[in-house]
């Protein structure tokens, strides 16, 4: 029995470059870079002060700043919709890797109270209090797969579809700037000093930043039915792990690769029909060049004609969100056929090998396109999404 | 609607469909101590058992998480893989309320008092929910489907459901899947705060490992992991008492193995996960207590929080057989 397709029917966004799709999606085929000075917490003692944090006014009567910028996606994502319509049957699934640590250093500082931080700490508590403000009554999830967690989001989201558990379901992830993130990455001496550099020879690590991603998901037929707007097709989408190591990316790319390649067969499609890659793109020396070597194990002799772009070194690394606001950036790519360039990449290491989108946006003519998050304990997550004008339903 | 009124209605439904989800093995490793003992020690001590090199540096959560897998595998009749051999089609899915406490509380805490300079690069990215299933993952080399639910008390159905899914789907042949809260003492201790000290609190780290069936000759006491129902009572009016929250809940039955044997489960309450007996539990956060379910051809288990409920089946009821 084949399954329904899932059209996207709405998305919502909020990072360092604003709310919403349409002004993230022209800052980045700009080339802006929204990174700064970190202003929410002290740094002293950080070889890095720099990241690209949230400036617009959020929600202030929510539980966390993570919250905030959940319902600020979220509220951003249900204008472009008619309505939920029965809300038994919408359903969240939430992701975030680092949820609750303000809590548990507010905690340990004295701040807040041992009540305070059992009811704050899990993530959970950000998809309850999503729940209750807009009604939410259908299946609801917070999961955690580090910086693959928004992408992960939507794939069980698609699940729920596939499976009927509900008739909407809304793919969401968040993560804030906390000292706690900030910090540990310093520890590990991942962050560059200055703006990051994907793919650059010059590369020195990462710069963090912070937002969220929300997606509307619905079957095709449902969707078209209630009037929405067709954004795309999830296709399908690969899951896998390096069992590596807990932090450091398989060099050889094997796990990612393993993502990609099933999210492609699993699509229904070949390597060569894949028109640009969202890469994960973090700008630390192991990730990316891993990244190179996965793309190019699942696309063989594609790889090279392949356009990829990473959004990171304007937006920063957005942690769990990552997945869910490069998801959006994916659609709008393959809705406007424009790749945007990777801001300050000057020097590709790796341009005989992948093409790499720097300095203006590409062109493209792509009816599928992959979206990748790899992430802390070797989650390896690839979205195939396909137009709107492609049949969509083709899941074996 | 009675507990055994749902059991019985579903049953002719149950003797016919044969899902392709079953559970081979499983292990539970409890720490039940009253609030006036609250840090003394496991009965297991994972470091004994596992050794050293296994368990080095890991948080307490990911150290049983490790011994509680290996011995599910055991009870499903499985080596532990050779070194060096990968697993592709073989993955790993865990819920958990709280995550790794120990290792967070020890980051956090020299973050507060000494600052960036005081932290340790080894417990940051141990500290993440996730780190359990990337250490089993790393132990027995499994490349499959990973991932950690951080549902509150609803996390075992939640990693239990994604498992069997990821295995119907075909995703993936075995999933083995850790449900399971070792708390730190600074949690320990915000949960006790509102207790008598008489009252008990648990601990347990549950692994089960889920796989598809004809994948290879199974143990007799394999149990077929039959269906499930999912909702939501968060955002339905006034709190209500666990049962009638789930009779009130929306329900959606889903049945894993026949979309068309639509079972009625909306009402169940915690029950029996056949011949699996004594070996699932959910640990709830919220009261505080460890259900372990009684022997039984069939029933029913669902998280504090009911936003799920799955239903178990034997594999060898006789057909008909309520």
């Amino acid at each position: 029995m084949s399954k329904p397709s899932i059209s996207v029917t709405s998305v919502g966004v909020v990072t360092a470059l604003g709310v919403g799709a349409d002004g993230l999606f022209r800052g980045l085929l700009a080339g802006q870079r929204a990174i700064c000075p970190v202003a929410g917490f002290g740094v002293e003692g950080c070889r890095a002060t720099l990241s690209a944090e949230v400036s617009c006014a959020l929600p202030s009567d929510c539980d966390s700043r993570t919250a905030a910028l959940s319902v600020v996606a979220l509220s951003d994502a249900l204008k472009g919709l008619p309505g939920l319509g029965d809300l038994r049957r919408v359903g969240l699934v939430f992701g975030s890797a680092g949820a609750g640590t303000a809590v548990l250093e507010g905690h340990l500082a004295g701040d807040v109270t041992a009540a305070a931080l059992l009811k704050h700490y899990t993530k959970r508590r950000v998809v309850d209090e999503l729940s209750m403000r807009f009604g939410l009554a259908g299946p609801l999830h917070a999961i955690n797969t580090a910086c693959s967690s928004g992408a992960v989001a939507v794939s069980i989201a698609v699940d729920w579809l596939q499976y009927g558990e509900c008739d909407v379901a809304i793919a969401l992830a968040a993560d804030e700037l906390g000292r706690f993130t900030f910090t540990g990455f310093h520890a590990l001496r991942a962050m560059d000093p200055e703006p990051c550099r994907p793919f650059d020879r010059n590369r020195r690590g990462l710069t963090m930043g912070e937002g969220a991603g929300c997606l509307i998901l619905e079957r095709s037929d449902d969707a078209k039915r209630r009037g929405c707007t067709n954004h795309g097709y999830v296709r399908s989408v690969g899951l896998a792990c390096d069992a590596h190591h807990l932090t450091a990316p398989d060099p050889e790319g094997i796990g990612p690769a393993r993502a990609l390649t099933r999210a492609i067969e699993s699509g229904g499609i070949q390597p060569e029909d894949v028109g640009f890659i969202n890469a994960h793109g973090t700008g630390t020396q192991l990730n990316d060049a891993a990244e190179v070597a996965s793309i190019e194990r699942a696309l063989s002799t594609h790889a090279p004609r392949c356009p990829i772009h990473s959004v990171k070194s304007s937006i920063g690394h957005c942690m769990g969100a990552a997945g869910a606001i490069e998801a959006v950036v994916t659609l709008c790519s393959l809705e406007q056929q424009l790749v945007p360039p990777t801001a300050g990449l000057l020097d590709c290491e790796f341009s005989d090998r992948v093409t790499c989108v720097k300095d203006y946006p590409m062109r493209v003519q792509a009816d599928y396109a992959l979206s990748n998050s790899f992430g802390f304990g070797g989650n390896d997550a690839a979205i195939l999404f396909a137009h709107s004008r492609t049949a969509g339903n083709a899941h074996p | 609607m009675s507990e055994s009124v749902q059991a019985a209605s579903a049953a002719p439904l149950m003797a016919e469909l044969q899902s392709p989800v079953l559970v081979s093995g499983g292990c539970v490793i409890a720490h039940v101590t009253q609030v006036s003992e609250l840090n003394s020690p496991w009965p297991i001590d994972p470091t004994v058992r596992l050794g050293p090199e296994r368990t080095r540096r890991l948080d307490p959560l990911s150290q049983f998480s490790l011994l509680a897998v290996e011995l599910a595998r055991h009870h499903a009749g499985l080596d532990r893989p050779e070194p060096g051999q990968r697993h592709a089609d073989e993955g790993v899915s865990v819920g958990t309320a709280f995550g790794a406490t120990t290792t967070s509380v020890r980051y956090a805490r020299r973050l507060v008092k000494a600052g960036p300079a005081g932290t340790n690069p080894i417990d940051f990215p141990d500290s993440i929910d996730g780190a359990p299933a990337a250490h089993i993952s790393l132990d027995i080399s499994l490349c499959g489907p990973s991932l950690t639910f951080t549902d509150g008390p609803a996390s075992s159905a939640s990693a239990l459901l994604f498992a069997a899914r990821t295995v119907a789907s075909g995703r993936a042949n075995r999933m083995h899947v850790v449900i399971g809260d070792v708390l730190d003492p600074v949690f320990l201790e915000a949960l006790a705060a509102g207790l008598s000290p008489v009252n008990y609190i648990a601990q347990a780290v549950c692994a089960l490992v889920v796989e598809r069936r004809g994948l290879r000759e199974v143990p007799a006491h394999t149990t077929e992991l039959f269906g499930y129902s999912k909702g939501s009572r968060i955002a339905l009016s006034e709190p209500a008492p666990e049962q009638s929250a789930l009779v009130e809940a929306p329900f959606s039955p889903t049945p894993i193995c026949d979309p068309s044997g639509v079972l009625d489960l909306a009402g169940a309450w915690l029950g029996a996960v056949g011949p699996m007996g004594n070996l699932v539990g959910t640990w709830q956060h919220e009261a505080g207590r460890m259900h372990v379910f009684p022997n039984g051809s069939h029933g029913f288990c669902a998280g504090s929080g009911a936003n799920a409920c799955l239903l178990f089946a034997n594999p060898h009821r006789p057909s008909g057989n309520s």
